[in-house]
């Protein structure tokens, strides 16, 4: 890396400060709930639910982390693409930003993804049609770009002073050979990887907008736009310097030096620009699609995109546009920081406050396990950064050493072996069909039909077996339907063999022909026949027929009263039961296995 | 950084091999949604409903899932709206009568039993990122956990709200929703739900006679269901399809257009990484600025050397 302003370690200064402790009291709370996380699952210190399987963890940990990690490859461009070496200065800051930024992105995702120590599935499953594929690729690639670019700041802390202690002469002499020989290659590819970074960024920056298009039907319209990709880089895009200078003036501030206003103010002058092209296609992608309608609709969704655009946007843009504003570090510092929390509002608005399922249950609100996981995230984030710029030359890393270690014991934990459920039944044979002959020669009446039955048939059986048959009176149904219509239930007379239809049946004509009306398996027997699938199974006509009917009877006069369902509760073990509705099954049924008195145990099918 | 231009461009064509080589496949036009135009389904016939939750008792027991807490012979349950959750891939809703309509029903509630409906055009299934989803050619949308992450992407992706998660597992989470009891199925037999429900609210078939079914049925009982199947076209269609007495979106079936949410995404996506285009286009236009603007630097350097600017390369 070449036309580097010179950068050292910080020195001279105390690293434990009181912020340093608050960091740290933070990171220790992190860690308390990141320990239930990961032993007890993520529904031990998380809202997230079905209706709302992303929270905070998506919202800030990734999405708004990416996104703030956009100074990396804004300031990557400009200072190397575009050549402006006098950008030199916050270069270095910005890429270690964007280094941790990312390394934060992908621990965020461990601790959100249900299966984390598969997180290297999708480097084998490819799903080219995933956009979150695409971003996860685009991720990863970029998280190793980052730490390529960052090789050379570790080269040039040890490079010359290489003293490892005890080894002998040429050991040293060794590793410095080495060193430079990486710094020379790096050097001659650093280009390389400057580009790819950039590229990687614009993909997945973008990408991360399309992440929402999947779902149209719960994404509030004021957000739902085809266009949200772009608006994602642009927001990235424009979100980039004002990071950098947030950034930077704190760190002055935090160890006592001086801004770097002479390099800010100029990077400043770029703002108003970039956040001004994200409005105008903000806005007008609003106008074009008429979605201003929903603005002062007073909802939660509505308010909080007032505030994103107003307050996020529009008032840090016209702040910028200000000499005094750019020329100023406290100003400079409070228009980056409203324009930062202003992307930072969107990411949140567009993963969580418009999402809404179409069933809600309980609504989302982060549980202060997510609150302080996200919290320790941040502020780990933070204490590293302070660790980095003291050892190296940034204003300056360790190999994130504990990252390094967690990934790869994540990688050698392997696969999982899951062996997949096997079901085991007997197959249904659909061949299994039996039709009964049409009795003729005798003539119908009420006194031919059989006074009681059992509404059962090995066919019902075959399917399931939860309760005992049904005995069915046909005396008392007879005397108690108008006119003893058999054509209620026997409702058809099928014509010849494999009639889809039947005729329908009237007691005359089939007095006039001398029949039995057919039994109502000779055409109910089998469900789901394809042939006719319009009928029902056997089971289906009982339950349709008697039910239907029964309903009808609470509610009209039947054998000149209402027929109610605790009447039809004849049986000894089921009238104990009073006052059971009649969609439940033990109004008309006696349990399987329960002594049925009196009640024949017909076929004994198989226990489903 | 000093590049030598036939450096660059040695270096960006070895980017540009190595890209195509990298795992974005190029668009995969007339890649057909599904493939299911003969696949299985089922017709849910809401007005047969009595909600006795018979095939919740099947389906739970089938798919071994975790027994609930209340039992289902239990009919309270109804008086509260459920979703499908880690221990229930289908769930039986209660919804009132609004107005009172002269059917053969008078004022009885209408029961919704939901599950997945294994779309055509799955959104979850475009959405996964591993492809752990995928949507059979006979219908079912399917679930492997081996390569699943648990990204619970697909819950966010799916219009009916289907998936569910395991959220108390620290381990082994895994999605759960309806398997359209696939295995069974591929052998000629029922899914759980359709052999256990007394009254045929389900039938289940080849979904292009369930819609000449439930046309018919439609047809042969006037004034009795909506004049539109539910799901016929929703999100590009489903497997499984609904008829009802009363507005589907009363009955809690959500109101959606006829477009797959995944033809809007994936039109993106691959219009983006059609045969790398974009990318490569952005990284050569990059690269072209960078060797200009480090051109020009170098030539202004040399008309008038900036003093203690020093190169150190």
């Amino acid at each position: 890396m070449s036309h580097l302003v010179a950068s050292a370690p910080v020195t001279g200064k105390r690293f434990l400060t009181p912020g340093v402790w608050v960091l740290l009291s933070f990171m220790g709370v992190g860690f308390v709930f990141l320990f239930l996380r990961f032993f007890f699952g993520i529904g031990a210190v998380a809202n997230l639910t079905n209706q709302f399987p992303w929270g905070i963890w998506i919202g800030i940990d990734v999405a708004s982390g990416v996104a703030l990690a956009a100074g990396g490859f804004t300031t990557g461009a400009l200072a190397y693409v575009f050549n402006r070496r006098q950008y030199h200065a916050v270069i270095r800051p910005a890429l270690l930003t964007a280094m941790l930024g990312y390394t934060f992105v992908v621990l965020g995702l461990m601790v959100d993804i249900g299966r984390y120590w598969n997180i290297y599935s999708p480097m084998f499953n490819w799903n080219g049609n995933s956009v979150l594929f695409e971003v996860a690729i685009c991720v990863m690639l970029y998280l190793n770009v980052l730490y390529i670019e960052f090789l050379p700041i570790v080269i040039e802390r040890f490079k010359g002073r290489v003293k490892l202690p005890g080894a002998p002469a040429f050991v040293n002499r060794m590793a410095e050979k080495i060193l430079s020989v990486a710094e020379g290659i790096l050097g001659k590819v650093m280009f390389v990887f400057i580009i790819a970074g950039i590229v990687l960024s614009f993909l997945h920056q973008s990408s991360l907008g399309s992440l929402m298009l999947i779902a149209p039907y719960k994404v509030h319209p004021l957000w739902y736009t085809p266009i949200l990709p772009l608006l994602f880089l642009l927001s990235a895009i424009a979100a980039g310097y004002p990071m950098v200078t947030l950034e930077s003036i704190l760190v002055a501030k935090s160890l006592g030096r001086r801004p770097e206003m002479e390099v800010l103010t100029p990077l400043a002058k770029s703002m108003p620009i970039f956040m001004g092209l994200y409005l105008v296609v903000k806005v007008g992608d609003m106008i074009v699609r008429g979605t201003y309608r929903y603005l002062l609709d007073g909802t939660t969704q509505s308010n909080a995109f007032l505030v994103e655009i107003l307050i996020g946007v529009i008032l840090p843009f016209v702040l910028v546009l200000f000499k005094r504003v750019r020329a100023s570090a406290g100003w400079l510092l409070m228009a980056s920081t409203i324009f930062v929390l202003g992307i930072l509002l969107n990411r949140i608005n567009v993963f969580l406050v418009s999402y809404s399922p179409p069933y809600i249950l309980k609504a989302y609100f982060p549980a202060l396990g997510e609150i302080f996981i996200t919290m320790g995230l941040i502020a780990t984030l933070m204490f590293l950064y302070r660790v980095f710029v003291f050892i190296f030359p940034v204003l300056g890393a360790h190999p994130v050493k504990g990252t390094a270690i967690l990934v790869l014991v994540t990688v050698l934990a392997g696969p999982f072996f899951f062996p997949g459920r096997v079901f085991s039944e007997e197959v249904i044979d659909y061949n299994a069909k039996k039709t009964k002959k049409i009795v003729a020669g005798v003539r119908p009446t009420d006194t031919v039909a059989p006074k009681e039955r059992s509404l059962n048939h090995p066919m019902i059986n075959r399917y399931s077996d939860l309760f005992e048959p049904v005995p069915f009176k046909h005396s008392k149904h007879l005397k108690a339907i108008k006119n003893q219509d058999c054509t209620i239930c026997h409702h058809r007379q099928p014509r010849d063999k494999g009639d889809r239809y039947g005729e329908p049946v009237k007691m005359r004509d089939l007095q006039r022909l001398q029949k039995l009306p057919v039994s109502c398996s000779s055409c109910h027997e089998q469900p789901f026949n394809p042939k006719q699938i319009h009928v029902p199974g056997l089971k289906g006509a009982y339950h349709q027929l008697c039910l239907d009917c029964h309903q009808k009877s609470e509610k009209e006069r039947m054998a000149g009263r209402l027929v109610l369902s605790k009447d039809t509760k004849k049986d000894p073990y089921i009238s104990a039961e009073k006052k059971r509705p009649l969609n439940d099954c033990l109004t008309c049924h006696a349990k399987k296995g329960v002594a049925a008195g009196n009640m024949a145990q017909v076929e004994k099918g198989k226990k489903y | 950084m000093e590049i030598s231009r036939r450096n660059f461009i040695k270096i960006s064509g070895a980017a540009a091999a190595a890209s195509l080589v990298s795992p974005k496949r190029p668009a995969l036009a007339g890649d057909p949604p599904g493939g299911t135009a003969n696949g299985f389904g089922c017709l849910v016939d809401t007005t047969l409903c009595i909600g006795c939750r018979l095939c919740e008792q099947a389906c739970n027991e089938r798919n071994q899932l975790a027994k609930p807490k209340v039992s289902f012979e239990e009919m309270s349950v109804l008086d509260k709206m459920r979703r499908m959750d880690e221990t229930s891939y289908t769930v039986v809703n209660r919804y009132a009568r609004i107005e009172e309509d002269p059917g053969e029903l008078i004022n009885s509630p209408t029961f919704v039993k939901f599950q997945c409906m294994h779309c055509h055009d799955p959104a979850c299934v475009s959405a996964c990122i591993v492809g752990a989803l995928n949507k059979q050619p006979d219908g079912p949308v399917t679930y492997n956990v081996k390569k699943c992450i648990g990204c619970r992407y697909c819950m966010i992706a799916c219009p009916f709200q289907v998936p569910a998660y395991e959220y108390h597992k620290a381990l082994t989470p895994q999605v759960r929703k309806c398997t359209f009891c696939f295995q069974e199925i591929q052998n000629g037999k029922l899914p759980a739900c359709v052999q256990t429900c007394p009254r045929e609210v389900l039938t289940f078939g080849k979904r292009s006679e369930l819609l000449h079914l439930a046309r018919w049925k439609i047809k042969t009982h006037p004034g009795r269901y909506q004049e539109r199947i539910y799901g016929e076209k929703e999100v590009g269609g489903t497997s499984w399809l609904y008829l009802s007495a009363l507005p589907f979106e009363s009955i809690g079936l959500p109101r959606l257009g006829n477009e797959a949410p995944p033809r809007l995404t994936e039109a993106i996506q691959h219009s983006l990484f059609q045969y790398f285009a974009a990318p490569l286009i952005l990284f050569a236009a990059l690269g072209g600025v960078m060797g200009l603007t480090g051109y020009l630097n170098k030539r202004r350097d040399r008309v008038n050397p900036e003093p203690g600017e020093e190169d150190r390369s």
